[in-house]
């Protein structure tokens, strides 16, 4: 058997697969090695890639490269960086707040923007065209399939997002009654549940059909690599 | 006067961005600016919570707690990763090959583990549960997913068994769509809660 | 609830049958010759609380109250002795006696107090003493505190009151009584001590433990806040000499006179804050009790049995799993894929890619973990071949940190792919990030002066399509979010992982996609409807069985469910 670099390779990850699977017995020493290893080659990895792919381009290299315009704008970033990075003394914890209030804003703005226009509003029209008459009798057989699926899907829609509803009662007469939801919320929110459970039973499908791929993947992995050596001995 | 700063900064940031989904050619540059040191700010709080990572491990060797030698490995494993890198450079073969051939059979072991995990927690599904209607409804929308995926439910090419088939496959949507809302309303309401700095989330 | 009498002396109230006054110890009765009750021989009639530290006054309260809990269902006025407490009753139980308002282990403290003054008395002024103590010195460290409060206990004591060592005692009676009292001053505490497995304990660490002086301040902070309530008169009631004056009206004048020892110390001294105690300071010292408690309690042997069980059912799943696939894979010859029917989403896919022009310029956004790699290879390989053969402009970006490494493998499987003509764009580290970078990279129609260029430089018409690669419907919803905004005319489609799909569906139901495949399903349709060739063959079978395999688990544990549950009915 000739030693070649592709077969260190295949070497490295046939250890590596059989330390993890062999979780599968028990927790034992070989799993925590191979997580340990991957750990720290990840944690090597991801600041490489950092160093690389952000702070080089982005900032080093203007800054040794560009003309001192470019770098005055620069000095912005640099001051918040050196600001985020002081803030991990525990004397100046205060200075954090600076670059992590800009963090803050920017994160805010971003998920208000993305889930107004790119969620609530598209989605939200999706159920109303749902009714257009255009679309009921676009496929002629088809009318009152397209009716109910229209139905099924507002009441389910409703319903789900009753679920998630934690409001109480305004006006009670009991102790018991304050514990409780409006009762029409009460009504949507178990209609709701039965949706969430059809939809989280498909989504645990692909879950484990993804999940069943990757072991698939290893142990044809594992039995080419034993079929191989076996050849070759 | 910090919390005056803090809280301008954040205002600037968020309302110009806000703005950009309205006006996108008008501020443009000045948005691409802004995300462009934003993620120079994420980068570096990557750097600094690998950097506690770090930290964590050296003092649990000079604590000479037990298995201290799986931090030494896992100190070690970052060394040498720093080291390849600055040698052969991060686009190298020899690095990349390295690193797929180490992430891809852990992490893909790791999910294959999570098959295994996933059909015994399946057995246990209504005796942990109980039968309530979400577990019902849960069961027999998985049954039906893997059975329309394995090909097994079969009920006749066109005609009623399609539409039924059909209907099977969208039901799904609709939980799909009123969780999307939940939290796209959810995501709404905290952003909008750090933008009137009600949260403040970078500390006061 | 019996009835009480006023005592001539300081006007707190006691109970009927007392000897003397529990607050400033004078003589209640006329016929009362009974000298200062010796503590040990109260100890003897089966007092085993006071038997703790003598600083351990939290422990003394809860003492108190475990008294009250043992006797609740009893009739408080025949009853003589107090109940032994072990150390293993729970702490903690309340059970707050609704007569007249007073808690029952304050009632139990006064019933106390009419057989043993001595321990009511030296708790109340071990009290006083220490909320002067840490009134006269606020500004001293609490060590400091502590250690003068735990020398003024140290001190004389007699009848407790007196912590000031300058005040002294001008009653020769007084100060034999303190010698007594300081001589068996800690037996019942040391019998508390025993009952909860204190023992031998130092000075030094009594002090010490526990942070005692917290505990001091905490008393001392339930009387201050107690001495805001007015209107409540008991037997610990503080009272100005006002009060005091109006109380000695009330001296019945036709008992018989006798010699009543004369405390002639002030009366801010000699009278003890009241202890009540709120329904919050009650929980705080359970709380307090129950942790100092908890460090000396031995921890309990965790139990794993039903640990085996999930590791032995694990295991027996995992080589029913295995060996399946491992039958499936390596026995028989592979099948010819046949495509199952196709979803409308797949459909809308295979339109896009097939109506696409020769040179379109196609963004490819990585956004899935190695973990993923096998399936998402799949899916997209027959999809890559298929564009290169179309000549398209290749642009590749990636928001997962495996993503520039997860290029290299994608592409590198690639027949005839020329890896010069791909244009890297980059990394961003969040995908919403990612994504409204690029839409605003795009749409620049000005630039600001003397700003650096970027480092990634866009397409000036943009793309003409974009394909996402994602395992997650989160990484994905970010990138449709942003881009559906930003890039309305430019359409989007997806590669996703089988456990992201269900949650796209809605954005294809609602056009802001234009196709999308997922799983084995559909990476087999591409193949056949691209002509690509056969990748999956042999996995497909496996796949099919291990789903088989699921579903029929997830049957069978529903079955057994039911049979437990209606065994259990039926023995019920």
């Amino acid at each position: 058997m000739t030693f070649t670099y592709e077969l260190l390779w295949i070497i490295l990850s046939f250890l590596l697969t059989v330390m993890v699977l062999s979780y599968l017995l028990g927790d034992n020493i070989f799993f925590r090695v191979a997580a340990h290893l991957f750990i720290g080659l990840t944690a090597g990895y991801v600041v490489l890639l950092i160093a690389n792919q952000i702070l080089w381009p982005y900032l080093i290299n203007p800054l040794i490269n560009g003309t001192w315009p470019e770098a005055l704008w620069l000095a912005i970033p640099v001051v918040l960086i050196l600001m985020l990075l002081l803030s991990q003394i525990r004397r100046f914890t205060w200075i954090g707040s600076l670059p992590l209030a800009y963090l803050a804003g920017l994160a805010a703005a971003i998920a208000v923007g993305g889930a107004v226009f790119g969620t609530l509003l598209p989605q939200s029209r999706a159920i109303v065209d749902s009714f257009d008459p255009a679309r009921w009798y676009a496929v002629p057989n088809q009318t009152w399939l397209r009716i109910l699926d229209a139905v099924v899907m507002l009441v389910g829609t409703v319903g789900t997002l009753s679920f998630f509803h934690f409001g109480r009662k305004q006006k009670t007469t009991s102790e018991e009654e304050y514990e409780k939801q409006p009762s029409i919320i009460e009504g949507l929110s178990k209609v709701g549940q039965v949706f969430i459970g059809i939809t989280l039973g498909a989504v645990f499908s692909g879950v484990f059909s993804s999940s069943l791929l990757a072991l698939i993947d290893r142990i044809l992995f594992i039995g080419q690599f034993l079929t191989n050596l076996f050849r070759s001995f | 006067m910090k919390k005056i700063l803090a809280i301008s900064i954040l205002l600037f940031i968020g309302l110009t961005v806000l703005a950009g989904y309205l006006f996108p050619q008008e501020l443009s540059p000045i948005l691409s600016l802004i995300i462009d040191w934003g993620i120079l700010l994420i980068g570096t709080a990557v750097l600094i919570g690998i950097g506690y990572l770090i930290k964590r491990h050296i003092s649990l060797i000079s604590q000479r707690e037990k298995q201290n030698f799986l931090s030494i490995i896992l100190l070690l494993a970052f060394i040498s990763t720093i080291i390849l890198g600055l040698i052969f450079s991060f686009n190298h073969p020899v690095f990349t090959d390295l690193m797929i051939n180490v992430q891809y059979p852990v992490e893909t072991s790791l999910l294959a583990i999570l098959a295994v995990v996933l059909l015994t927690a399946s057995f246990r599904l209504i005796s942990t549960r109980g039968w309530t209607p979400m577990s019902i409804a849960f069961l027999c929308s998985a049954v039906i997913t893997l059975g329309l995926d394995a090909g097994s439910i079969y009920l006749g090419s066109g005609g009623a068994g399609d539409v039924i088939l059909n209907f099977l496959r969208r039901l799904p949507l609709v939980g799909a769509r009123g969780i999307l809302l939940g939290m796209g309303l959810g995501g709404l309401i905290v952003g909008l809660r750090v933008l009137l700095t009600i949260e403040k989330p970078y500390g006061e | 609830m019996t009835e009480k009498i006023t005592c001539p002396e300081c006007g707190a109230e006691n109970l009927e049958d007392a000897e003397f006054c529990i607050v400033c110890h004078a003589q209640l009765r006329e016929d009362s010759t009974l000298a200062f009750v010796d503590p040990q021989q109260s100890d003897q009639d089966g007092f085993d609380l006071l038997n703790g530290e003598e600083d351990d006054l939290p422990g003394l309260l809860h003492a108190l109250k475990q008294e009250d809990e043992a006797e609740t269902a009893e009739d408080k006025s025949q009853e003589n002795e107090l109940p032994s407490i072990t150390p293993e009753d729970e702490f903690g139980k309340e059970d707050i006696q609704e007569d007249e308002g007073i808690p029952g282990w304050l009632d139990r403290v006064r019933q106390r107090a009419t057989e043993e003054e001595d321990s009511t008395g030296e708790i109340t002024q071990k009290i006083s003493a220490a909320k002067e103590s840490l009134k006269g010195d606020k500004r001293s460290t609490q060590h400091e505190n502590f250690e003068t409060w735990i020398q003024k206990l140290r001190g004389p004591i007699g009848g407790g009151f007196d912590r000031d060592p300058e005040a002294g005692d001008s009653s020769d009676e007084l100060e034999e009584e303190q010698e007594e009292v300081q001589e068996k001053e800690s037996e019942w505490l040391q019998k508390i001590r025993k009952a909860e497995g204190k023992q031998n304990v130092t000075e030094d660490q009594r002090i010490l433990d526990h942070g005692e002086n917290g505990l001091l301040n905490w008393l001392v902070a339930l009387e201050d806040g107690e001495e805001d309530r007015s209107g409540e008169q008991g037997e610990f009631d503080i009272k100005t000499e006002e009060d005091q004056e109006s109380d000695e009206v009330k001296i019945d004048e036709s008992a018989a006179t006798q010699e009543i020892p004369v405390d002639e110390r002030p009366l801010s001294v000699r009278i003890p804050p009241k202890l009540s105690v709120t329904d919050e300071d009650r929980s705080q010292a359970d709380q307090l009790s129950s942790m100092i408690l908890d460090e000396n309690a031995p921890r309990p042997v965790r139990v794993i049995k039903r640990r085996s069980k999930l590791g032995a059912a694990r295991f027996f799943f995992a080589v029913l799993l295995i060996l399946s696939m491992s039958l499936s894979l390596f026995i028989g010859e592979a099948v010819v894929n046949q495509s199952g029917p196709i979803q409308p989403h797949t459909d809308g896919f295979l339109s896009w890619i097939k109506d696409l022009e020769e040179g379109a310029g196609i963004l490819l956004i990585f956004d899935y973990q190695p973990a993923y790699s096998s399936e998402i290879n799949l899916i997209a390989s027959p999809i890559l071949i298929d564009l290169v053969s179309r000549e398209s402009d290749l642009n590749l970006l990636s928001s997962s940190m495996s993503g520039p490494i997860l290029q290299r493998q994608l592409i590198g499987d690639i027949p005839g792919l020329d890896t010069d003509s791909i244009t890297d764009l980059g990394y961003f580290p969040i995908g919403a990030y990612g994504a409204f970078g690029l839409g605003m990279g795009i749409s620049a129609d000005w630039q600001i002066v003397g700003l650096p260029e970027s480092a990634r430089a866009f397409p000036d018409g943009g793309f003409d399509s974009i394909l996402i690669l994602s395992d997650t419907y989160g990484g994905a919803r970010a990138w449709i979010e942003q881009l559906t905004v930003l890039m309305p005319d430019t359409p989007i489609n997806l590669v996703v992982t089988a456990q992201a799909m269900p949650m796209l569906v809605p954005y294809f139901d609602s056009g802001q996609i234009i196709g999308m495949v997922s799983g084995l399903n559909d990476g087999v349709i591409l193949e056949t409807e691209l002509s690509t060739g056969v990748m999956i063959g042999m996995r497909r079978r496996a796949y099919q069985g291990g789903l088989v395999i699921l579903a029929a688990v997830m049957v069978i544990g529903a079955i057994n469910a039911g049979n437990q549950n209606g065994e259990e009915g039926g023995a019920a």
